[in-house]
């Protein structure tokens, strides 16, 4: 026994500290965001400033992380160049968000997933959104003050606002790569624009200012069809993709009434798609359900009536109806199935699926689709009825 | 060597083997041409005593003349409850130092000892070292006949048996084996004693050597035997079915065998409401392993398993370790050994120094250290929270086995991260499960397996449920009736 102990332990000589490295000999990298410049990647890293974010004095001069840009023919390369750049060792290993722009998405994300897939020690579950209407490195850039890194505002924003806004759905890289290659699937993502000025919002004075002039939102979802960029949705067109997607369990509706309008907010929402071939030929019927509550009125609705109820709701119901339309409208038009309608069939028919997926993008517009919404309204509230109406009885 | 038939050659051959000893003191007294000589070390006898009993027996004896000789008269005379006879000087001198005084006779080869002990020990007080909230607060003394008397009082059963036996040769240590005839295997008893029997030293001076002589194998760090000052957890672990040991001159007693989960239980548990004593237990549980693993976590996940330490931790530590010269596994084992020497040093302090002491360790060595970017603020975290997690347990020995099976991780995990603790893990369960005491495996109930006796081992339950003694320590298992 004593023999072997000592044996044991001199294996850990052996080694030699096999993969020692001190955390604080890494950058730590919170974000990357991926440009084209003249034909080459253009890498963007969101480091982590460390010894300034903990530190004893809040208002310490230097900004808490550092944007710095490397160039290369290739990610690796591109990456390479910025250990030029960066003091420490770069440390892939827990950024939270991948920003694309719109060129390198046009021109197709195959060419980026895989260095991400094949490093080995990056994590799998990073968000990856596409920005819109200016460069990803500078969404890198925007400081916030209600978050240490910019990249953790974004990562927290799209987290929080997945299933509560409709619009935003959040897509980690183990979703889209699932979405690239599983047959009769094409990926939808977010996309992130800046407001304002992306100078101003890269200098310290952002934060400081109570009402910040730069900033990032979350914007409505991009489609793609194979790996390549097509449009941006309108906000509409995201809600039923959405919905579609089973992505939303709370959204928000305005609906008009005769006088006036109400907004309705559905909870537990859930849609149910369902395949069933019929003489060769599909037919998909989509049922969403749910409760809804309604959060504001505006005009003399008497909510006390039963038939006033009938009516939101049956406003409500055709409106979810008419944004899953506009959705599919805007998938055959793009010819791009992004709601995996052809996966579910090639889940449950694949000799089916196998002879018609060639064409299957192509002959979208064909399908036989039902659409049947059946939400209905549960609560109005913490209060009766509002003011207007009361005022009006007197 | 045998005694001598006159007074003063007695006297003279005493003082002679001594030396001259300046506290040997004589006398002799004539009465009725017979003449009585005493002998006695003024150092541990009691001249109160000497002249109660003694002189007072030398004169009573005068008035009866019913027996043939001096001596007999003597012996019967004399009013002491503890008298004794001896004929050789060895067993004189034992005598002798143990508080007795001696009466020596002309033409009579044979001497009468009477007990005239002056009390040189502290009463019974409280512990000092387990201390409880709940439960009895005396403890064991230095005074052999007290400390056998506070689990007579407690046990009143003619099966507990004391059996005695003088270990070594000088200091003739009065060593007692006790344990229930009934519940206790005979062969377990029997293999102690011999044991002890077997002992060849020229003193023992306090239970430690007992425990480390029979101790058969000394590779392990982890105790095999629990000492303990508190009568009480003496008493429960004797009714359990396992054998305590005292030993002359020391207030710390001996138990066997002991397993590990005898370490994570606290006298207090018996006494505690079930479900306490439980919360109590198995915090004592996480606190062993926090206690082993925290410091040598940390440094893997940070010197070598970064990926696994949250996103938002992770920058923090990283700012912490900023402006940190050392490498982490230096840093968290110069904390490791700093608080080891502040143990050290606040045992051995004189109280009035502990002020000092507390100055020194929380304020300069904690908050100075930071300041100063020798070590980061978390290592004092990881450090403090060890110690306080090896401060729960009642036992030092078992803390001290920490404290050496921590270092062992901490060396593991500085040279091969998470894969080094695991390894030493499983080295660290396999030495676990080769230490046995008298036959029992130190994982016992776990391994093997006693499901009785799990009632009473992480949790504990109900008293009502506890019918049953430890199947692993003996064979007479009832303890309460069924119809309770």
């Amino acid at each position: 026994m004593k023999k072997l102990i000592i044996l044991l332990l001199l294996l850990f000589g052996v080694c030699g500290c096999w993969n020692y490295k001190e955390l604080d000999d890494y950058s730590i990298i919170t974000g990357i965001a991926i440009d084209k410049k003249d034909n080459d990647y253009e890498v963007s890293v969101l480091i982590s400033n460390a010894s300034k974010s903990s530190g004893d004095s809040p208002d310490s001069s230097e900004s808490k992380s550092v944007v710095y840009s490397g160039k290369g023919n290739s990610i690796f390369k591109a990456l390479k160049d910025l250990a030029l750049i960066s003091p420490k060792e770069l440390y892939l290993d827990h950024f939270s968000i991948l920003v694309i722009s719109e060129e390198i998405a046009t021109e197709g994300v195959y060419s980026i997933v895989d260095f991400f897939l094949r490093y080995p020690n990056a994590r799998k579950d990073f968000s990856i959104a596409i920005s819109k209407d200016c460069k990803a490195k500078d969404t890198l850039k925007i400081i916030t003050p209600l978050t240490d890194f910019p990249s953790q505002s974004i990562a927290d924003n799209l987290k929080f606002s997945t299933n509560l806004q409709g619009a935003i759905s959040d897509l980690n890289y183990n979703e889209l790569l699932y979405d690239l290659i599983a047959p009769g699937m094409e990926v939808s993502m977010n996309s992130i624009k800046i407001i304002g000025d992306e100078e101003e919002g890269s200098s310290k004075e952002n934060t400081e200012s109570s009402e910040p002039k730069t900033y990032l939102k979350l914007g409505n979802l991009a489609i793609f069809k194979d790996d390549k960029f097509i449009k941006f949705t309108t906000e509409q067109e995201s809600f039923g993709i959405n919905i579609i997607k089973n992505n939303i369990t709370e959204m928000y509706m305005k609906i008009n009434m005769s006088d006036g309008y109400v907004v309705v907010n559905p909870v537990n929402f859930s849609t149910e798609v369902d395949i069933k071939l019929k003489d060769k030929s599909p037919v998909i019927s989509i049922k969403t359900g749910g409760n809804a509550k309604v959060m504001e009125v505006n005009g003399h609705i008497d909510l006390e009536d039963d038939s006033i109820i009938e009516e939101i709701r049956k406003k409500s119901n055709n409106k979810i109806k008419s944004y899953i339309k506009k959705a599919l409208n805007v998938a055959t038009e793009n010819e791009t199935d992004i709601f995996g309608f052809g996966l579910k069939i090639y889940k449950d028919y694949p000799d089916y699926f196998n002879e018609v997926k060639d064409s299957w993008n192509e002959n979208l517009g064909e399908l036989k689709i039902k659409i049947d919404s059946d939400l209905t309204i549960k609560s109005i509230s913490s209060t009766q009825n509002s003011a207007e109406v009361l005022d009006d009885r007197k | 060597m045998k005694l001598d038939n006159n007074i003063e050659t007695i006297f003279n051959k005493i003082k002679e083997m001594n030396g001259n000893s300046s506290d040997i003191a004589t006398r002799i007294i004539e009465k009725n041409k017979n003449r009585i000589g005493y002998i006695f070390l003024e150092s541990v006898s009691s001249d109160d005593k000497i002249s109660n009993f003694l002189n007072k027996g030398i004169i009573d004896s005068n008035k009866k003349k019913l027996f043939d000789s001096f001596y007999n008269s003597m012996k019967n005379s004399i009013f002491n409850s503890n008298m004794k006879s001896c004929d050789n000087y060895e067993e004189l001198f034992y005598f002798l130092s143990s508080g007795f005084t001696v009466i020596v006779f002309d033409n009579e080869e044979k001497a009468i000892v009477v007990e005239t002990r002056m009390p040189l020990d502290r009463g019974v007080v409280e512990s000092s070292s387990e201390t409880i909230v709940r439960g009895p607060k005396d403890s064991f003394t230095e005074n052999h006949n007290k400390n056998i008397g506070l689990i007579r009082k407690r046990i009143k059963d003619y099966n507990l048996w004391f059996t005695d036996i003088k270990v070594g040769k000088r200091t003739k240590t009065k060593v007692s084996v006790a344990y229930i005839k009934d519940i206790v295997p005979n062969e377990k008893s029997k293999k102690v004693i011999e044991s002890i029997k077997k002992i060849n030293i020229d003193g023992i001076i306090d239970s430690g050597y007992i425990r480390e002589l029979i101790e058969k194998e000394q590779k392990s760090l982890f105790p095999k035997i629990i000492s303990t000052e508190r009568p009480d957890m003496a008493c429960t672990s004797l009714l359990d079915g396992k054998i305590i040991i005292l030993v002359e001159n020391s207030p710390f007693v001996l138990i066997l065998p002991a397993v590990l989960n005898d370490f994570f239980k606290s006298p207090q548990d018996e006494y505690q409401k079930p479900f306490n004593a439980s919360f109590n237990r198995i915090i004592r549980i996480c606190c062993f392993f926090l206690a082993l693993l925290t410091p040598a976590l940390y440094i893997a996940l940070m010197t070598y398993n970064q990926e696994i330490i949250p996103d938002q931790l992770l920058i923090s530590l990283s700012a912490q370790r900023e402006g940190v010269p050392f490498p982490t596994a230096v840093e968290v084992l110069l904390f490791v050994l700093t608080f080891e020497v502040l143990r050290e040093a606040d045992i051995h302090a004189p109280s009035f120094s502990g002020s000092a002491m507390n100055v020194v360790g929380a304020l300069i060595l904690g908050d100075a250290a930071v300041s100063a970017s020798i070590v980061s603020p978390i290592v004092i975290i990881i450090v403090a929270a060890t110690s306080i997690c090896e401060l729960v347990f009642y036992d030092v020995d078992i803390t001290d086995a920490l404290r050496e099976w921590r270092l062992i991780f901490i060396l593991a995990a500085s040279f091969m991260g998470i894969i080094g603790i695991v390894v030493v893990f499983i080295i660290f369960i396999a030495k676990l499960s080769s230490i046995e005491c008298l036959g029992t495996s130190y994982l016992t109930p776990i391994s093997p397996l006693f499901v009785k006796s799990l009632k009473n081992t992480f949790i504990r339950l109900n008293r009502k449920e506890l019918k049953e003694r430890p199947e692993f320590l003996t064979e007479n298992l009832k303890r309460m009736d069924d119809n309770l």
